[in-house]
């Protein structure tokens, strides 16, 4: 790829990875859910994980949070295209009651703030976004006041203590030397052709702090947590995923990661580096995937 | 006949000094309200702001200068799973110095 092309940066190319929807597929179908009738789906992006959600539970209804209103955008369309009703929540969220049955209603809103009518759901479900949270104390008692209990808090997550094996760390940490490498190269191409250099500024991106300056918990951390919190732990396993030169570019040219990795730089021109330089990360180690271990886990909430 | 040129040695010391330009010469511009200088008990997060990308690119530049790649800095940036959260320049000489002598 080189600098002039476009790259679809919103999560629908990663959503579709064959990997990633297997590996979201197999998380949904170890989770309790057909007797759910009310779930609410944080940092919910495109509603891949939701879909799979209401599939499992075929009495449900379902609330899906996100921050990035495009995603909400891309939501609203996947769920109309499966033919349930949709609506766009705007109004004040503890106003919110369910409407038609097997609905989607859809919010533009933060996963930390959650003024739900207390226990309004029997599943809180969060996909691949918890480590991102950096108060997960504070989530944890949110989530636990909006469900019911013996309603399930579930989620799965790719960045927690021993997500990634050796060989995967160093093949992602040569990916960001060469997709920054790649940025030097077209800045130089740039300036050669007599345009402005690539222009990086430091401290411009809100994303780069949560996802690598939280901590990222141990399984026994989170079964700790969550037991402090108020829930009792049934599943809690780690599923390997292998990520092969298609799908890390998948992932790298989604705006998201790519303002995390390489924050400061234009997200597009992020998101072409590291879409571009995934093959060159894998040579580097000599393979051509790498294996990237996500945990599930499924907790009950405990009566008061 | 081997035809490529031997990457260049260093002492500790020498690791030391040439880390400290390079951080030196790459937070020029920064706008820090860090006072003293860069010292090898300098943190690279709480005192000059780092940002993940910031590590890679010091990592870019101490390969250039010691003109030796995959040296496999993920050993010093992810311990027990997960990334560190604070780096003090002095564990990165020592861990380039022992780097490098298993290199050599």
């Amino acid at each position: 790829m080189t600098p002039t092309e476009t790259v679809d940066t919103t999560y629908r190319r990663f959503a579709e990875d064959p990997s990633y929807v297997e590996a979201n597929r197999a998380y949904v179908a170890r989770l309790p859910l057909a007797d759910k009738t009310h779930i609410l789906d944080l940092c919910c992006g495109t509603g891949a994980v939701g879909q799979l959600l209401l599939a499992a539970a075929p009495r449900a209804s379902l609330v899906g949070i996100d921050l990035d209103p495009v995603q909400i955008g891309l939501a609203v369309e996947n769920y109309t295209r499966l033919g349930y009703a949709v609506s766009r929540v705007e109004g004040p969220l503890q106003d919110f009651r369910f409407g038609a049955p097997r609905s989607a209603n859809l919010v533009v809103g933060s996963a930390t703030d959650l003024p739900f009518a207390p226990a309004s759901f029997d599943c809180v479900n969060i996909a691949n976004a918890i480590h991102l949270i950096g108060d997960k104390d504070g989530l944890l008692t949110s989530v636990a006041r909006v469900t019911r209990p013996g309603g399930c808090f579930v989620f799965s997550s790719g960045f927690y203590a021993g997500c990634w094996p050796a060989v995967t760390q160093q093949v992602y940490y040569e990916w960001l030397k060469e997709a920054t490498a790649w940025i030097a190269r077209a800045s130089a191409e740039r300036v050669a052709a007599g345009q402005p250099p690539i222009r990086r500024v430091r401290g411009k991106s809100q994303l780069a702090p949560v996802a690598y300056q939280n901590r990222w918990l141990t399984p026994d951390e989170w079964r700790q947590l969550l037991r402090e919190k108020g829930f009792d732990v049934t599943v809690l396993a780690e599923r390997p995923v292998m990520f092969d030169r298609d799908s890390l570019a998948s992932v790298g040219a989604y705006s998201g990661l790519a303002e995390a990795q390489l924050s400061g730089y234009p997200v597009e021109i992020a998101s072409q580096a590291l879409a571009s330089t995934a093959d060159l990360a894998l040579a580097s180690a000599g393979v051509t995937s790498v294996q990237h271990n996500w945990i599930e886990v499924c907790a009950l909430r405990r009566g008061d | 006949m081997n035809t490529e040129a031997t990457p260049p040695s260093f002492t500790r010391a020498e690791l030391e000094r040439d880390l400290l330009a390079i951080l030196t010469d790459m937070t020029a511009d920064w706008d820090l309200s860090f006072e003293g200088g860069i010292t090898p008990e300098t943190r690279l997060m709480a005192d000059l702001a780092f940002e993940s990308i910031d590590v890679v690119q010091l990592v870019v530049a101490i390969e250039a200068h010691v003109k030796r790649r995959h040296l496999h800095f993920e050993h010093l940036l992810m311990v027990d799973g997960r990334y560190v959260q604070e780096l003090q320049v002095r564990e990165i000489v020592d861990f380039l110095d022992k780097q490098l002598a298993q290199a050599a």
